[in-house]
């Protein structure tokens, strides 16, 4: 069996310091490694070497037109796909300044919460199989299904939605969508309750999850911990409060907020965020007003079989014009709030038809720092609950 | 001896087909994908294919997505590991030649690493397209012998010197 | 008093009129105390380290957006701090000393751009291995990226490796 000899190096360390790899092939999903210095069982000291997953998105975005850059950010956390990409179609409004019509906000509102219920059951997934509860995964997985099945009759794709146009949606909702959300909703509140007697009140979970990993409010806001991490932490944060978009500032949701900041809380907030976006969907598809689904500028531009198929399919295609868009030069920014955390998108534009240069910062970039300042003094035992509990994802990470 | 070489070749055949386990090696987006084909609407566990956590114990790797430079010595180490018959499965457009990230600096071809049995279109593939690659791959191990190639040298010697003493 | 720090947070820059964010242009020498001065009026931490490549003007810009959490009055919510830096050698003071959330976003930036930060308690590459890359920074202007072409190439439709 030859293994290559530039893979493998050793090299002489302290005394009494054992250094672990948890290498990119490990039990559990993740690819990044953690280089951990362990005396006897505690750990020392961890150092994230990540980097495994890094698709160089932003050079890559630098040569290709604006709208080409959906399908390339949306695949930095592609279970998640439509809050990665509201930021980007923000801040080139903002370029282009220009604002979608009210009937797009909301559609936009909804495929977003859909979004974030899907990847907090994929959160939850992740969480279980790593506290070594099988059944949690496959049960969790399996009614994530049912969110992917909506978002397909929406869309048309499981993942990868590509809806958001600068302007606009590109579909508009199909007949029969409100009673398909209403079974989906009525399901998961009732698996919900389920899962509160089978895996939060098992008393082998809560054992491993109660206590560890205790992040407090000085520290998460001298680290610029961002997302559920953060609400957990009793840090007040959300960006569809802070600095609403889309429909948000016309619908009534909360925030929930949990002091303690171990890794029980950080699940837990989680579940009140599904609960509160089943809301806000309910809330969206009541008051969603009539109207176009895309900018007034670009509808001016259609020819007449193109606004044949928009009044008979609901098909909003793409004019010329939005290929080879030319937005002013400038700059601007943009903040969205995905299932991890918060968002930020900063595109700088010279008039041409490619970015100059698009800088995108993930939720999970900003929380690797906690591995570093968190988890020295606790057991070896407690890293796959708290890794499990952060929900870090390095795809997003390494971009 | 020679008798017993085709009944002994069809049953390791068989049951290679039948518990191709693949290693937990994570490489990017299509990952997610892999995570819902072993889940409940489309149990691959049925096939006999176990995802599971040990190099050493597994005879399958998939690759899911576009491998950078760092994680192609990962990839490399990894596949070492595994004893023989080991086969590997390339899922999606990243597999095949970049995909979406063709043009990238950090991107190499998998095949130029590991050599690669199926290749899976799509991106991300459905899972009902890796549960198929799956079906084929047991497919073509049990007609073309893939896992029982060491046995014919085995039974063939044993032959040859029975042969030569009498 | 809110109303005070408000306005004092507005007297150091001037609002970008698409955004809303504070746009604040200052030396190398002065980033620190910026920072500082910042870190007093309520901006606890920071967004975004980048840079912004020029080759024509021969210079790349540091630009820096710091955020605060649970603001009581309505100043803006990100600042925006740009330096000029030169390009045959960048070298910028570390923010890490004000703002310990800057210490991955710096390592990035070395490692994109090679901008060294004076202070940095672990300057290393973070993404990309420094034995595939040594001396290579690919968000500059100058590393090319080949693209394919839209006409038709010698060779195309063969099988490529």
């Amino acid at each position: 069996m030859t293994i290559p000899a530039q893979a493998i190096t050793t090299r002489r360390i302290a005394k009494d310091v054992l250094e672990l790899h948890v290498g990119p092939q490990h039990p559990g999903s993740g690819h990044m490694r953690f280089v951990i210095r362990l005396d006897g069982d505690i750990m020392v000291e961890v150092d994230p070497d990540i980097g495994f997953v890094h698709r160089t998105m932003e050079k890559l975005a630098e040569n290709r037109e604006w709208l080409k850059a959906q399908p390339l950010f949306e695949r930095m956390a592609i279970l998640d796909a439509a809050n990665v990409t509201i930021g980007y179609f923000l801040a080139l409004e903002k370029l282009l300044d220009i604002e979608p019509p009210p009937r797009a906000k909301y559609i936009r509102t909804i495929l977003c919460e859909i979004s974030r219920i899907a990847s907090h059951l994929y959160g939850f997934g992740i969480l279980g199989i790593f506290l070594g509860h099988s059944t949690a995964y496959m049960w969790f997985f399996g009614d994530r299904e049912v969110f992917i099945e909506l978002a397909e009759r929406l869309t048309g794709q499981r993942l990868t939605y590509s809806f958001f146009l600068p302007g606009g949606v590109r579909r508009d909702i199909p007949t029969g969508f409100k009673d398909d959300f209403e079974k989906a909703a009525r399901y998961i509140e009732k698996r919900l309750k389920e899962y509160e007697a089978i895996f939060m009140n098992n008393p082998v979970i809560r054992v491993r999850v109660e206590g560890v990993g205790v992040l407090t409010k000085d520290m998460a806001v001298r680290l610029g911990v961002v997302g559920p991490n953060a609400r957990a932490s009793g840090v007040k944060h959300d960006i569809r409060v802070e600095e609403p978009y889309d429909a948000y500032p016309e619908l009534d949701f909360e925030v929930p907020v949990y002091k303690e900041g171990d890794a029980l809380a950080r699940f837990l907030q989680r579940v009140d965020e599904i609960r509160e976006s089943l809301k806000i969907i309910r809330q969206a598809l009541k008051a969603m007003p009539n109207g176009p689904i895309i900018h007034e500028r670009y509808l001016r531009m259609y020819t007449k079989v193109m606004k044949e198929v928009l009044e008979t399919q609901g098909r909003a295609k793409i004019p010329a014009a939005m290929i080879n868009l030319r937005p002013p030069a400038g700059e601007a920014y943009a903040r969205a709030e995905a299932a991890r955390g918060e968002y930020f998108y900063y595109l700088v534009s010279n008039g041409g038809t490619k970015p100059y240069r698009a800088r995108v910062v993930s939720p999970s970039f900003r929380n690797v720092l906690l591995f570093k300042y968190l988890m020295p003094g606790y057991r070896l035992a407690d890293f796959p609950a708290i890794y499990g509990s952060l929900d870090y994802f390095p795809p997003e990470a390494d971009r | 001896m020679e008798s017993l070489a085709k009944p002994i070749k069809k049953i390791v055949d068989w049951a290679t087909s039948f518990s191709l386990w693949p290693v937990h090696l994570m490489t990017a987006c299509c990952g997610c994908e892999l995570a819902v084909t072993y889940a409940p609407r489309l149990d691959t566990e049925r096939l006999g294919s176990l995802p599971f956590t040990h190099a050493r114990n597994t005879n399958t790797v998939i690759i899911e997505g576009a491998v950078t430079k760092k994680m192609a010595r990962a990839l490399k180490v990894t596949y070492e590991q595994m004893p023989h018959p080991k086969f590997v499965i390339g899922m999606g457009a990243c597999a095949i030649d970049g995909g979406l990230f063709y043009n990238s600096y950090n991107l190499v071809k998998p095949w130029k690493v590991v050599p690669i049995n199926n290749y899976i279109p799509g991106c991300p593939p459905r899972p009902e397209a890796l549960t198929q690659a799956v079906y084929a791959l047991q497919k073509e191990i049990r007609e073309k012998e893939l896992a029982s190639y060491k046995f014919l040298g085995f039974l063939s010697r044993r032959g040859k010197k029975e042969k030569e003493s009498s | 008093m809110t109303a005070s720090k408000a306005s004092e947070v507005l007297s150091r820059g001037t609002i970008r009129g698409k955004d809303g964010a504070l746009v604040i242009n200052t030396t190398v020498e002065e980033l620190v105390n910026v920072a500082r001065e910042l870190k007093e009026l309520g901006y606890t931490h920071v967004v975004s380290i980048t840079a912004i490549d020029y080759p024509q003007e021969n210079k790349i810009v540091l630009v820096v957006h710091a955020s605060l959490y649970e603001a009581s009055d309505d100043r803006p919510k990100v600042v925006e701090i740009r330096t000029e830096l030169n390009r045959e050698s960048p070298v910028a003071p570390t923010l890490t000393g004000v703002w310990p959330s800057a210490e991955f976003q710096e390592r990035e930036a070395y490692d994109h751009f090679g901008i060294v930060f004076d202070g940095h308690p672990d300057l290393r590459r973070v993404l990309l291995l420094e034995e595939d890359f040594k001396g290579v920074y690919p968000l500059r202007k100058d590393f090319v990226v080949p693209e394919e072409g839209i006409e038709y190439k010698e060779g195309w439709g063969e099988l490529r490796g």
